[in-house]
């Protein structure tokens, strides 16, 4: 049966085009509109990686002179270069000392604007030394703090899983399907299973479509370090690691697209018209995040919409928004009131595809079903 | 004849209940004039909130300065605003001030720049940059005809006309119908509403196979594809006409002043070189009829698409890929002048068409850009409908019938 849905899903309706648009898509976005987290880092990246190399990890004494003192060496050539133009401008050099000095100072400020990266991480590491590493944050940063939903994924939802149920019904075949003995749970289960298990997949791909690029394009080092070296998690309370953290979002995404699977597919069985359906589904998912502008008042909206992004979850508090981080404890206890709402959605599509008229007299004859 | 104009009528009402006299019409509608209602407000907000904390000081220059641009108004503001500009914007001081307008010297040069400045400015030259445009096109105009490229020397000298003899004499607060110029959400909300309703008004008898008994009926066929085409239409209409009504009134009512709705259009700097010369609230009466004119172009190609496929899924889904084809097409400026012509999506997004005072060389004569587009995509439509008739035609069975039976009564 599970197989069976799973085959009507893909192959009868034509899915199997649509989850191939939504791949080619997902790729090109992730490809084609990949923006560096930081530009300027990003162009001065090997001098910075030269330097990191040395004061990778947690910051010792050692680390701190080097950085000190690179950076008063540094801050002299930068001094002496401007100096030098001043002089020149002023006509106290000639143009042959001006060219000769020109040129030595030049190469070795080249280093100016990649250090000055690494500096000012270590004045935020310094802040807090014991949770604050060094490393690169390029790529975790453009990984983690992604704080947009994938439209995209949103949408084929929708187009997707809106025939489960609603093809039934447009055939009018769910009235033949509830005189069947094997009706009664079993077919609402195997066709939530195969929609559910489609959107976990779909979810996973799209996600490991963005770490391969992210790490192909920038590399994502060092996964075992705190989360707060990561400036955009700086005042975070969880105390988790970066890859925990990336793992801790893979995971709410998850939960967040199949809930939005889940609503689909209630709201394919309240309507039971395609079109309604479709229309239904584009309100109540992608809409909400065309008409706000910052998602943070989601997040304790026990609805799809801020697990689907994830990132939200580990994000500090923001004041100046009103948004505050959730606790280790507190989050459980909203994705159990998640868990127990989704299974509400699911308990209401089973009870309205489900014949209890054939449910008691199965159990009438004592043996049920075999 | 009245009576098969009332029938036409009867069929027309019915047709709109069948398809859109829904309660999960209604619903839709509701949740969508929330967003759009949410939106404007959020959008409006975002851009005068940086000066919110200042409203009164604002209100008290606002009242002063407004009107009729006089030297004795520039005199008074350059009496606040001139200091500032001549300490220069590097030596400004951050901190507070006692004797500020506002907070702080920085923060009075860009509340008086921003708010008052700037839009005086613009107002106040506006009549000697159009004079440049005028003479630099009549010597274009003159240079063109020597040479004898009759294109451009008539293009030049249109320019010249258009731009002849402009002014703005006024100066009003023009920041939430800026916000309204550059608004889309409403339109992207009435497309998406209609692709809800119109996908399934041809697919819907498919499904049930009753469109060949349509055809047979007396009143069927072209009566009732008429009727289907009319109450699209309205209903097209009526939601075009209610979201955008509601962009105009929100605005309209959370800006507050509107002193700039009878200032000519040009006044609001990015229109500076539109080709109307109507005022700002014509301006967006004739943008509402332009938007609306091509939320219908897009609804008969809904329409097209539910008469050529057998499932209301895939023409749900076919009108999809169809828009969003069309808004990339048209946000990537691709297509080239015929690809754009048959683009409706340049009619519900005319930002660009009424921003330039651009031409078309049409067989030699210099068409305006705007009406290019308005006539070519209408015409597409108008070429899809056809197509749209033609998928409905009577089977010869049923005119043969029809003809029968006229005859026995």
């Amino acid at each position: 049966m599970f197989l069976y849905e799973w085959k009507k899903l893909l192959f009868r309706r034509g899915g199997v085009w649509l989850i191939l648009l939504f791949l080619v898509g997902e790729i090109a976005v992730t490809v084609l509109f990949l923006q560096p987290y930081d530009r300027v880092l990003e162009s001065n990246r090997e001098v910075y990686e030269g330097y990191l190399a040395n004061v990778n990890g947690p910051l010792t004494q050692e680390k701190r002179d080097f950085l000190e003192a690179e950076m008063s060496r540094l801050n002299n050539i930068h001094m002496q270069l401007s100096q030098l133009n001043t002089s020149y401008y002023q006509g106290k050099i000639s143009q042959e000392d001006y060219q000769a000095q020109l040129a030595s100072l030049t190469e070795q400020d080249a280093h100016y604007t990649g250090f000055a990266k690494l500096y000012t991480q270590y004045i935020y590491v310094r802040e807090v030394p014991e949770r604050r590493y060094f490393l690169y944050t390029g790529g975790w940063e453009k990984l983690l703090n992604d704080l947009e939903p994938d439209y995209l994924l949103l949408l084929t939802l929708v187009l997707l899983l809106t025939p489960v149920f609603c093809e039934e019904y447009a055939s009018r075949m769910d009235q033949l399907l509830l005189t069947q003995k094997r009706s009664a749970g079993g077919q609402v289960l195997w066709k939530a299973a195969a929609a559910g298990s489609l959107t976990v997949l779909l979810a996973g791909v799209a996600q490991i479509c963005k770490v391969v690029a992210y790490g192909a394009a920038y590399g994502l080092p060092d996964g075992g370090y705190p989360l707060e070296s990561l400036v955009s998690f700086g005042g975070s309370i969880k105390g988790l690691s970066i890859l925990q953290g990336f793992l801790l979002q893979f995971a709410l995404r998850e939960l967040g697209y199949l809930y939005c699977a889940m609503l689909v597919l209630a709201l394919s069985v309240l309507l039971k018209k395609f079109a309604l359906t479709l229309m239904a589904g584009l309100i109540a998912l992608p809409l909400p995040f065309l008409t706000l502008r910052t998602y943070y008042g989601l997040a304790p909206i026990p609805g799809p919409w801020a697990l689907t992004i994830g990132s939200i979850y580990l994000v500090p508090s923001i004041e100046a928004l009103g948004f505050t981080e959730m606790t280790p404890f507190q989050l459980g206890m909203y994705v159990l009131i998640v868990v127990g709402l989704m299974a509400l959605l699911f308990g209401y599509v089973w009870w309205n595809n489900t014949n209890w008229a054939i449910k008691r007299i199965s159990f009438g004859k004592g043996g049920g079903r075999q | 004849m009245k009576r098969r104009i009332l029938s036409f009528l009867r069929l027309v009402g019915y047709e709109l209940r069948k398809a859109f006299g829904t309660v999960w019409m209604v619903v839709f509608l509701a949740a969508l004039l929330l967003a759009n209602g949410w939106r404007l407000y959020d959008t409006y907000h975002q851009k005068i909130i940086q000066w919110e904390e200042y409203q009164d000081v604002y209100a008290e220059c606002y009242s002063y300065l407004s009107g009729t641009i006089t030297p004795e108004k520039i005199g008074s503001l350059m009496l606040a605003f001139g200091p500032l500009q001549e300490k220069g914007l590097g030596n400004l001081s951050e901190e507070y001030d006692p004797d500020a307008y506002t907070y702080s010297e920085m923060m009075d040069y860009s509340f008086f720049d921003e708010l008052f400045y700037q839009g005086i400015y613009y107002d106040y030259f506006y009549q000697n940059h159009a004079v440049e445009i005028v003479n630099s096109a009549r010597s274009l105009s003159s240079l063109y005809s020597q040479s004898g490229s009759s294109f451009e020397a008539a293009k030049n000298a249109r320019i010249a006309q258009d731009f002849a003899g402009r002014k703005v004499p006024y100066f009003g607060d023009t920041r939430h119908y800026e916000v309204l110029l550059n608004y889309d959400f409403s339109a992207m909300l009435v497309l998406v509403l209609c692709l809800f309703a119109l996908c399934g008004v041809f697919v819907t008898e498919k499904e049930t196979g009753m469109y060949m008994l349509h055809r047979t009926t007396r009143l069927g066929g072209p009566a009732t594809v008429g009727a289907k085409f009319a109450a699209s239409a309205l209903f097209a209409v009526g939601v075009s006409v209610l979201f955008f009504t509601q962009d105009f009134l929100t605005l309209h009512l959370l800006g507050g002043r509107w002193e700039a709705l009878s200032d000519p259009a040009y006044g609001i700097w990015q229109l500076e070189y539109t080709p109307f010369r109507m005022r700002l609230g014509s301006m967006f009466l004739w943008l509402g009829a332009v938007k609306t004119l091509g939320v219908l172009c897009c609804c008969c190609f809904f329409l097209l698409v539910s008469c050529l496929v057998r499932r209301v899924l895939s023409s749900f889904i076919l009108s999809m890929a169809l828009l969003f084809g069309a808004v990339a097409a048209q946000n990537l400026g691709q297509g080239g002048y015929f690809g754009r012509g048959c683009n409706p999506m340049e009619l519900v997004i005319p930002r660009e068409l009424i921003a330039q005072d651009e031409f078309v060389n049409f067989f030699g004569y210099p068409l305006r850009l705007y009406a290019a587009m308005l006539i070519s995509v209408c015409l597409t439509a108008a070429a899809v409908c056809l197509v749209v008739l033609y998928r409905n035609r009577s089977t010869r069975a049923g005119l043969l019938e029809r003809r029968r039976r006229r005859v026995s009564v």
